[in-house]
């Protein structure tokens, strides 16, 4: 009550000072969006399910080639009475369904309408397309402090390390502060059902991220995550939760080639209740360092990449050996966390790889294969080859932190060659391939299956993906 | 007639309105055309420099105003000082490249296409200082 009554007296205050009349009809804005024509070419496992292989991907033996082609269309409005205040509204037509969690469906005539996508997005039409809402949410400037802002209702949150479990199918608000060197905020989200629905999840998400300029050339930031698993509450007896802390610089140095761009980041993670499936806490680590040198004929740049691991399978986790343990496994739903490998990671050539590391994996919490950990070294390029067309090249070293449930490390090395060619200022064309070496890390691994509990394969292929990409983005 | 119990909470909400007025009254002062700390001062001019906003977070889609002040040592602002610009990636498009009312402001544009999360950077020089502002770009929608 006491807090109440203070929170009042502020807005009354406030309302008073701002001496707003009325706020004028409301202008409707076309404020983005885009146009996307896309195809996929690949063997990785999975592509044959759930429409095209957003599922998280890993070798397979003697798999197929599969393909798909889809078409997209995404706008985003602004419904706005002022520079204070606006509405904002996110929708996407399609000749897929969105929302990776639900069967391949089909139109009046029998065709197939696949899946795409993470999410629950909604079905097809009989004429097989599909429209659904991406997001809907108000958001305005808060009246008492200069630099606060409110956001509020159905939105993705993604940050600097594109956490996005949360992307989808989610309520809550966000408060943002941003004023000189010091940008913050904080967000609170909730699955969509609360106490309306009992078929759903029930999680509670926390996330607070600050940032300061240090110096000219330097920023600093720092990130709180902290997800209570309320469904899975009654369980394990206990409420299970998992919490992150993040920390990085970035920093723009001059050297006698060029200038060269660092950042460097460290997230620490610890839990417990394995996700509601599993007794025990978990700890792990994820830190990395990158560096991206700009020279006159074009950009070349190396990362390295560690995640503390444990020594042998999710199916020993899980299984009994390994049960009430506590493991220094890395514990994510982050997204796209190697930057740069198109199979590896969700990748950025057609923006549809399986990607290992993939939040959509095997559902167990960790990437597939990251209850080992990783060892990554990235080095990357970029080549304008004339003034619209910029020539990529990517190559990575892929090893497990500890060793599998066979004593292997070795997980692959892939290469990737791609072109970007900027056909009019808005409209762009991308095309190119990855290829993965398999190591012995991938053979007869029970990691390296849908459910992270299979028997795996003697013999997994070289992994390939090629595809293509046409788009418009308006805004 | 007040009761015992509502005067306690009267005063706590008149002490929000307290706190609120003071709070609007601080936000609503003449300030400076760029907030924030300044860095400098340069060589030869003796300038100091400001960068608004410091910190953007945005989807590729956006197009963020990203204002440079440059001022004297008293913070007067300083007009027809060449400020240079050095990108990562994108395009950056200023009115002009000297201040005028002791301001450059331009519009930031990502690259066409690339709307991988990654951070990108702008380089505002002035004589021999440079700052540099930090780009987050992230995707306009989450989940693909």
């Amino acid at each position: 009550m006491v807090v109440l009554c203070l929170v009042l007296g502020l807005l009354v205050s406030q309302a008073w000072g701002q001496n707003i009349s009325i706020f004028p009809k409301e202008e409707i804005l076309l404020v983005g969006g885009d146009f996307r024509l896309r195809s996929v070419n690949s063997n990785i496992a999975g592509a044959s399910l759930l429409g095209g292989g957003e599922s998280g991907g890993f070798p397979t033996q003697d798999g197929d080639t599969k393909s798909f082609f889809d078409t997209r269309l995404r706008l985003y409005w602004d419904f706005r009475p002022s520079d204070l205040l606006r509405v904002h509204y996110r929708m996407e037509i399609g000749d897929v369904r969105f929302g990776g969690g639900t069967e391949d469906g089909s139109d009046v005539t029998g065709n197939l309408v696949p899946v795409l996508g993470p999410g629950s997005g909604g079905g097809v039409g009989a004429d097989g397309v599909n429209v659904e809402t991406k997001n809907i949410f108000m958001e305005f400037a808060m009246p008492f402090l200069q630099g606060l802002s409110f956001r509020g209702g159905i939105f993705g949150y993604g940050d600097r390390y594109d956490f996005n479990i949360i992307a989808d199918d989610f309520a809550g608000f966000q408060l943002f502060y941003k004023r000189g060197d010091v940008a913050a905020h904080f967000v609170y989200l909730k699955f969509f059902e609360g106490a309306t629905r009992d078929n759903a999840d029930d999680s509670s998400w926390f996330g607070i991220d600050g940032q300061l300029q240090i110096t000219e050339a330097t920023r600093a930031a720092a990130t709180f995550y902290y997800w209570l698993d309320q469904e899975n509450k009654g369980t394990l007896g206990s409420t299970p939760f998992q919490y992150w802390v993040a920390a990085e610089v970035n920093s723009y140095l001059r050297s006698g080639l060029g200038p060269i761009q660092v950042k460097g980041y460290a997230i620490y993670n610890n839990g417990e209740g394995f996700f509601g499936r599993r007794q025990g806490k978990n700890s792990g680590a994820n830190v990395s360092l990158s560096g991206d040198l700009s020279l006159n004929f074009g950009t070349v740049g190396l990362q390295a990449q560690y995640i503390t691991g444990a020594r042998g399978s999710k199916l020993q986790l899980e299984g009994g050996s390994k049960d009430n343990k506590n493991i220094g496994s890395w514990v994510s739903y982050f997204n796209r966390m190697y930057q740069g490998p198109e199979i590896i990671s969700l990748g950025p050539i057609i923006d549809v790889g399986d990607g290992f590391s993939s939040k959509w994996g095997t559902g167990n919490g960790f990437y597939n294969g990251d209850y080992n950990g990783r060892l990554l070294f990235i080095a990357r390029s970029a080549f304008p080859i004339v003034s619209s067309v910029t020539l990529h090249a990517v190559g990575a070293y892929d090893r497990a932190a500890a060793g599998n449930a066979n004593g292997d490390y070795n997980r692959g090395v892939e290469f990737d060659l791609w072109a970007q060619w900027n056909i009019y200022p808005k409209l762009w064309f991308r095309f190119g391939g990855g290829y993965y070496i398999t190591g012995d890390w991938w053979k007869n691994n029970s990691d390296a299956t849908f459910t992270g509990r299979g028997g795996g394969v003697a013999n997994p292929d070289n992994i390939w993906q090629f595809g293509t990409r046409l788009q418009y983005d308006f805004g | 007639m007040i009761s015992g119990k509502l005067l306690p909470l009267l005063l706590v909400g008149m002490l929000g309105w307290l706190a609120g007025s003071v709070a609007l009254g601080a936000s609503q002062g003449p300030g400076l055309p760029v907030a924030g700390r300044r860095y400098g001062p340069t060589t030869p001019g003796g300038f100091y420099v400001r960068v608004a906003p410091r910190a953007v977070t945005m989807a590729y889609i956006q197009r963020p105003q990203l204002t440079v002040a440059v001022e004297n040592a008293a913070g007067q602002p300083m007009e027809d000082v060449l400020v240079t610009f050095t990108l990562s990636e994108g395009t950056f498009t200023t009115g002009s490249s000297r201040t005028r009312g002791g301001t450059v402001v331009g519009t930031y544009v990502a690259a066409s296409g690339s709307d991988s999360p990654r951070t990108a950077f702008l380089v505002a020089t002035v004589e021999d200082v440079e700052v540099t502002i930090f780009i987050d770009i992230v995707p306009a929608v989450f989940g693909r």
